[in-house]
């Protein structure tokens, strides 16, 4: 396990689509374990892989709800709206306001290849919907209404 | 007794002009003709409504500006030969033998003369002259001009609907024994047991508490307040939105400012029967750590400009100054500081007004979240037909029975 290095914005490697994963090996768990690693130590309440360069379909989560691996999600369907503060490991200094939606349902596969469904709601979904983001090369700044110096 | 049907009008809109009173309460303070009461309002209502356009047409006939009381005068009788179609020798002879009855006998020539000699299509002709296009619509509208001026930035065309929207009617909300009214005229509102009349008379199912006379925008702001365990109902008098609450919330706090306005809610709460209300008199713009995070809801109805409720209290267009929103947003700005911290995480804080602004309405609340990172807007639904602002809905009188109200829902949680 290792603490990867944050790509910050700017970098070419975020505004890339990412592609699916296909291999659910080794090298994903390193991945993964990695990218758990990262997002602790860095207080943050989620991480994609392309913010540590690697342009595949890997998003973690991790808020009061709990720690979640996401790899290939999709969102199947949204409900309602909420506006909130975000911040990114990779714009450090800035935060904005950005409007997701209120309830979201994803379905993705686990480290180990198997289908899972989740629905989440409230900061978990704006988390979810944030990183995914990230997946087709979208930042948070690209969406704010407001952004401002953290 | 051969009554002049002016002087009622007269002395109420003298105690609205001249005291600033406040129309609602300058009508309960004088002494007037009963039988003529709904002729009387209708003119003192009708009178401050086209308020500005009267001003146009008196500047036009009369440069010099008359006086308070000849203004006056002048006024009811144009709203009488304008929108109540009455004949302009009556009016006139009305206008005069009022001039006489208040020893002004000296100016009955002047009043006279002006009356005979106005001409509507002329002074209209003469609005359309105005260069200005805020400024033409304004005085068309009778509305200020620096407020016609927002709602054309916020509203575009909708503007002039908005501001000439008509009051829908009487909104009343039944408690129990709706039927015996509904056989009145009246419209349904998306709003159970509730219904605008065109007029309704109060009688002694009122004290008994089976109805209350409620804005069908106030209904809707309880309508996005979530049921909840323990509410603050931060700016309370006279009581309405907490009584209703008081129907889905186990118990509800409400804080007023005045203590003669938590009499009113006192009053209100017991007409209605309702025993789960505690009134309080506190300033909501004053934190008390007796109540940090002791509420699972907390209701901001901030004071505001009022624009919203221009059609039931047209003196609002008169009184009203641009100058007064700094004063009005430091108070709403305030009052959210501090209520904000009575709110439990998890918990919501609901911010409302009666504005049709957005430096009151979402204005405020982008203000409030720049400091308040730990809140985040939940978009609110609602069945009155309402706009949707960036943080939270706009209620506009020319869609919602003549309501104009702003509500928007805030949970507190986690810092980002």
């Amino acid at each position: 396990m290792a603490i990867r290095n944050v790509v910050q914005v700017g970098d070419d490697v975020l505004r890339q689509k990412c592609f699916p994963v296909e291999a659910f090996d080794e090298k994903l768990w390193a991945l993964l374990d990695d990218m758990k690693e990262t997002v602790k130590k860095e207080d943050g309440a989620g991480l994609a892989a392309p913010q540590v360069g690697v342009l595949r379909r890997v998003a973690v989560v991790d808020v009061e709800d709990g720690y979640f691996e996401f790899i290939n999600p999709v969102i199947l369907s949204q409900k309602g709206e909420q506006s909130g503060w975000e911040g990114c490991l990779s714009v450090r200094g800035k935060s904005g306001i950005v409007s997701r939606p209120m309830k979201v349902k994803v379905a993705y596969q686990d480290r180990y290849g198997e289908k899972q469904l989740l629905q989440a709601k409230g900061f978990f979904a704006r988390a979810i919907c944030h990183e995914l983001d990230h997946l087709d090369g979208v930042l948070y700044i690209d969406k704010a209404t407001l952004i401002e110096k953290a | 007794m051969l009554s002049n049907p002016v002087y009622d009008p007269f002395l109420i809109l003298t105690k609205v002009y001249s005291d600033g009173a406040h129309v609602k309460q300058a009508i309960a303070d004088t002494y007037i003709e009963e039988q003529y009461r709904s002729r009387t309002v209708k003119i003192v209502y009708g009178v401050l409504e086209n308020d500005g356009y009267f001003d146009f047409c008196i500047r036009r006939y009369a440069p010099k500006a008359p006086k308070l009381a000849v203004r006056t005068i002048l006024k009811i009788s144009l709203y009488m030969l304008l929108y109540m179609d009455k004949q302009r020798y009556m009016v006139t002879d009305c206008a005069v033998g009022l001039c006489k009855k208040l020893g002004k006998t000296g100016v009955s020539g002047f009043v006279n003369a002006f009356l005979r000699r106005f001409d509507r299509e002329a002074t209209d002709a003469a609005v359309e002259q105005i260069p200005d296009e805020t400024e033409r619509a304004a005085v068309k509208n009778s509305y200020p001009a620096y407020a016609y001026r927002w709602l054309k930035q916020e509203y575009g065309t909708r503007a002039e609907e908005i501001a000439t929207a008509k009051s829908g009617g009487v909104s009343v909300r039944f408690v129990k024994d709706e039927a015996q009214y509904l056989s009145k005229p009246h419209k349904d509102t998306p709003f159970p047991h509730t219904y605008i009349f065109e007029s309704f008379v109060r009688d002694d199912g009122f004290d008994d508490g089976n109805y209350t006379f409620q804005s069908v925008g106030s209904i809707a702001i309880c309508d996005c307040v979530a049921a909840c365990e323990n509410l603050l109902d931060a700016c309370a008098a006279p009581g309405g939105k907490s009584v209703l609450l008081a129907q889905k919330c186990k118990n509800v706090t409400s804080f007023e400012l005045h203590a003669h306005r938590v009499e009113l809610i006192r009053q209100y709460k017991e007409r209605m029967g309702v025993t789960n209300v505690t009134e309080l008199q506190k300033d909501s713009s004053v934190f008390d750590p007796a109540y940090e995070e002791a509420f699972d809801g907390v209701l901001c109805d901030a004071p505001c400009s009022g624009f919203g409720t221009v059609s039931e209290n047209p003196d609002i267009k008169l009184f009203r100054k641009e100058a007064d929103f700094q004063g009005l947003a430091k108070a709403q700005r305030a009052i959210l500081e501090t209520c904000c911290r009575y709110v439990k995480t998890g918990g919501a804080l609901y911010y409302s007004t009666c504005s049709l602004f957005e430096r009151e309405n979402d204005g405020i609340v982008q203000a409030f979240l720049k400091n308040h990172r730990e809140f985040t807007v939940e978009q609110l639904e609602s069945p009155l037909p309402h706009d949707r602002k960036k943080y939270g809905l706009q209620f506009l009188p020319d869609r919602a029975f003549g309501a104009g109200f702003y509500v928007c829902k805030l949970v507190k949680g986690r810092e980002v």
